[in-house]
């Protein structure tokens, strides 16, 4: 049982660490100079 | 030639000791399926089976969550670093390990992807002789086992295109063996409130699985930018690999797991011959077998076509030599039989590449100096060997070893190492120096002020 609550807790922390990072790395992409995105017609 | 250049001559094919050219770089659709297919593996389905048969189902559920929110913090930390960058996983490790020093995450990795190589192959021969009533030992048994490899080998042999071709088909049959797992699972079990039932007793400790469950992706994590390197911004990479790792990957643990406590099988193939479906289902468990064993196979080659490596013949050349050299070591390894140990290989796999990612991701996350060492083409890593990051790695790895029965080892053995990387890597750059050369100052050595090496370093194509 308290396993499971030191799991639960583990998984909780990890998920809201996830959504920081990915908030962060969105926003941070969305602050970058134009020039340094490539557009997406530029390959493939 | 100064550093980041080539006489643009080259043979270049996937440009594995380079940054990746613009023109080389792919869609967002082409790189989400590649991605699919690197996720929707055989892999996954294994290690969801080993959780499903360790774990009453609904701990098994909390492991598997787990697994997918670290695993997927891993994958977009890391593969935005390669899409801002485009370096191969190699040769982001330069930053952190050194320009020499980087030999040694290159060479745990690509040793951790030829025994994925093996593994994947002992267990896709396997099945493939039972059905066929092969006698094993036999020449059919090692010819069988000889052709297998060189179809795992081909599509890494040629290049991240071929990959593609056959994850188009290799994506879409895992889909369709995750739904007739989870449709048998679920009538073999008697529903949900029958699997969760008749699930087994833990067989080990919640915590101690959650170093199973994500040690099952770790080292496809650590090598995810040989992947997302081909994406256009670090937006995009951010997004697919989420998508991925955290999804699609814990729905086929949670697939795979039920599978386990309805049939007592982990490994899918048995799962599927309890429910009377292996031939039906073969070929769509061979072509997930290919798209894992191909990416793991690829990514290790990337690991030793890298500086410090020098380079033999044109870096195309080298990467494919690197892939033939490396088929032979996993068919070597193959008759060591590492798939009776699995759960013991998924744990080892987060102990020796969990302090390799938490140094990756400090290097460029947490030390913004640095970061524009990556993504400038004039500048380079710099240290020839970063003592910090050795130091996590000596430190961090026997902890997480040595503390299976504390907390979550993987866990452990990555914050040890975490604290020692950011904690001298901080002090060196507060006083604007590095921490080779802190400690070749101690030693009354010379310092290095810029370690560029014609001979083995990075290329930038020109475009």
């Amino acid at each position: 049982m308290v396993e499971v609550l030191i799991g639960s807790g583990v998984v909780v922390v990890l998920a809201a660490i996830l959504a920081y990072a990915m908030f962060y790395v969105l926003k941070l992409e969305s602050e970058r100079p134009t020039e340094e995105i490539i557009p997406d017609e530029a390959s493939d | 030639m100064a550093e980041g250049q080539t006489d643009g001559h080259d043979d270049v094919g996937d440009a594995a000791r380079s940054k990746v050219p613009l023109e080389k770089r792919l869609s967002f659709g082409s790189n989400l399926v590649i991605l699919f297919g690197f996720v929707l593996v055989i892999s996954s389905l294994l290690v969801g089976g080993t959780i499903g048969a360790m774990l009453p189902f609904q701990q098994a559920v909390i492991a598997i969550l787990f697994a997918g929110a670290l695993n997927a913090l891993i994958a977009v930390l890391i593969g935005v670093i390669a899409a801002r960058s485009g370096y191969t996983s190699a040769l982001v490790y330069r930053y952190s390990f050194g320009r020499l020093g980087s030999i040694l995450p290159n060479l745990v990795m690509a040793g951790t992807g030829v025994v994925w190589f093996a593994v994947i192959l002992n267990i896709t021969r396997d099945a493939f002789i039972n059905i066929f009533g092969i006698a094993a030992g036999g020449a059919v048994y090692w010819a069988s086992t000889l052709v297998i490899a060189l179809l795992f080998m081909i599509p890494a042999y040629m290049t991240i295109r071929w990959i593609s071709y056959i994850d188009w088909f290799a994506a879409p049959a895992i889909i369709i063996i995750m739904a007739v797992t989870a449709y048998f699972a679920l009538e073999t079990g008697g529903g949900i409130s029958g699997i969760i039932a008749d699930s087994p007793e833990a067989s080990t400790g919640l915590l101690v699985a959650f170093t199973v469950a994500a040690g099952g992706w770790i080292q496809g994590n650590v090598v995810i930018s040989d992947f997302a390197r081909f994406f256009k911004n670090g937006k995009q990479a951010a997004i697919a690999l989420f998508v991925t790792y955290g999804v699609l990957m814990v729905f086929q643990y949670i697939g795979a797991a039920m599978g386990a406590i309805a049939t007592g099988e982990w490994n899918i193939f048995l799962m599927m011959e309890e429910f009377g479906l292996l031939e039906v289902t073969f070929i769509a468990l061979f072509l997930a077998s290919w798209s894992t064993s191909m990416a793991a196979i690829y990514g290790s080659a990337n690991m030793i076509s890298a500086p410090p490596i020098p380079e033999f013949g044109s870096q195309e050349r080298h990467r494919k030599t690197a892939v033939l050299l490396l088929s032979v070591v996993g068919l070597g390894l193959s008759l060591g039989n590492a798939e009776q140990i699995f759960g013991f290989i998924l744990q080892f796999l987060a102990w020796i590449i969990g302090p390799i990612a938490i140094t990756i991701i400090i290097d460029y996350w947490l030390l913004p100096e640095k970061r524009k060492l990556y993504e400038l083409t004039d500048l380079g890593p710099d240290s020839y060997v970063n003592p910090a990051a050795y130091l996590a790695w000596i430190v961090g790895f026997p902890i997480g070893f040595y503390t299976q029965e504390i907390f979550i080892s993987l866990i452990n053995g990555m914050i040890v190492a975490g604290v020692i990387y950011y904690g001298w890597m901080r002090f060196a750059l507060n006083k604007g120096t590095t921490p080779e050369n802190q400690l070749r100052r101690l030693l009354g050595q010379r310092t290095v002020e810029n370690p560029y090496d014609e001979t083995t370093d990075v290329k930038t194509e020109v475009e």
